[in-house]
């Protein structure tokens, strides 16, 4: 197999835009430019880990928060009662309905945990020497990062959705809790987090 | 070419249409040649805007507890959480669910028929590349997904009604799948690019005259 460049070490750099490859002047003031869309063009984006690290840790502090405290209250005939993330879907298992329990699980609790867990994994990871083959294996483990961050917010939508068709005065009602404000800023900010990451990090260390 | 994964610079080919590029060093996909040019995705897009328009003209689902029924839209929901003392919460979901689609379907549009008409529309470029990373933040597929949570979550306790602007709704994210499936953004760029030098050679060649 034949020995790949990579575009930094050579003085050029992709542009995030159009692809691009622009070759970048030496240590300038300037902002180099892309000739093709206009966009300035970066070889790795500008404190990428500190912005991710930023992020991260913000949206870990903010996670307590949204599994402490209670996302939704529910009235119904003068009973009231609160659900947490955790409990909702206790409530779920409780009630039989296995998929639902199974669908908000994976989304409000495995998703954010994972994406965490492996931001952080790719952080503590990215200063040191790679193997190709693992640099490999933690490029996909950021791809997939990266695309199932959106899916968290069905918790958020669901309350949304309650809130807006429960209102049924003496009945029935639904109330949004401080818990779903919170876990929104979580899904928000590892995506954040997730975005600001650059990929190309991982093969920087790499040795010929 | 540079790889956006891992900065492996490469030659790439141009394929023809339905083949698509993958990276030699970490095999991310560099572009992908879409079939159907430009016609398939704005006649997608067009249907997928009719559809977009319909979701937001008519309620989602209505709910029935012993006579007394509530019907909600996109626009409702985000409203609700709003008026309930989740303003930020309320702003998130209207742009997620709502706003950030509509924008996502109105400038990919008016980018493709300036591609397909050859002009250089005001603000395309800048719309192209908005469109290059505004993606992740359009959730109206995951919307669905909660609709169908919560409607299951009340099936028990109160009669639900699907109303047209779920179907709509469903339609028109089909339909956006299928469009962004044929289009790849470095593709319009080259496109862009060639009519841009065509344009150029226009306009020197009528000022030598």
């Amino acid at each position: 197999m034949t020995v790949l460049l990579r575009a930094k070490p050579l003085g050029l750099a992709s542009c995030g835009i159009c692809r691009q490859v622009v070759r970048l002047s030496l240590p300038s003031a300037t902002q180099p430019k892309c000739p093709r869309c206009g966009g300035r063009v970066h070889s790795r984006l500008p404190h990428s880990l500190a912005r991710t690290w930023a992020f991260l840790i913000a949206s870990m502090i903010l996670y307590i928060p949204a599994n402490v405290y209670p996302v939704m209250k529910n009235t119904y005939l003068g009973a009231e009662s609160s659900n947490t993330i955790l409990s909702g879907v206790a409530l779920f298992l409780k009630e039989g309905d296995w998929l639902l329990a199974f669908v908000i699980f994976t989304a409000s609790i495995v998703v954010p945990l994972l994406k965490m867990v492996s931001l952080l994994y790719l952080l503590l990871n990215v200063r040191k020497p790679p193997v190709a083959r693992r640099a490999r294996q933690q490029t996909i483990l950021y791809r997939v990062t990266e695309l199932v961050g959106r899916w968290s917010m069905v918790d958020v939508f669901v309350i949304g959705i309650l809130t807006a068709l429960v209102q049924m005065g003496a009945i029935s009602t639904v109330e949004p809790g401080i818990g779903a404000m919170a876990f929104g800023a979580v899904v928000v900010l590892t995506m954040l987090a997730a975005i600001s990451f650059d990929p190309r990090l991982i093969w920087d260390q790499e040795k010929q | 070419m540079a790889c956006q994964e891992c900065d492996a610079l490469q030659r790439v080919p141009w394929v023809p249409a339905g083949k698509k590029v993958r990276c030699r060093g970490c095999g991310t996909t560099l572009y992908h040649h879409p079939r159907g040019g430009l016609d398939r995705p704005i006649a997608l897009l067009l249907g997928a805007l009719v559809l977009y328009v319909l979701a937001n003209s008519f309620p989602l689902v209505t709910l029935d507890i012993g006579g007394a029924s509530r019907e909600t839209s996109l626009i409702g929901t985000a409203w609700a959480l709003y008026n309930h003392d989740m303003k930020l919460l309320g702003i998130l979901v209207f742009l997620t669910s709502l706003a950030v689609p509509g924008a996502i379907l109105f400038s990919t549009l008016y980018v493709l028929m300036g591609l397909r008409l050859q002009r250089s529309l005001p603000g395309l470029r800048q719309m192209l590349a908005l469109l290059s990373h505004i993606h992740p933040w359009e959730m109206a597929d995951v919307f669905v997904i909660s609709i169908l949570v919560a409607l299951v979550k009340m099936s028990g306790m109160a009669e639900v009604i699907i109303d047209a602007g779920l179907y709509a709704l469903i339609g028109y994210i089909l339909l956006g799948i299928a469009a962004s499936a044929s289009i790849d953004v470095f593709v319009l760029w080259r496109r862009l690019e060639r009519i841009d030098h065509f344009l150029q050679g226009k306009l020197s060649f009528e000022a030598g005259k």
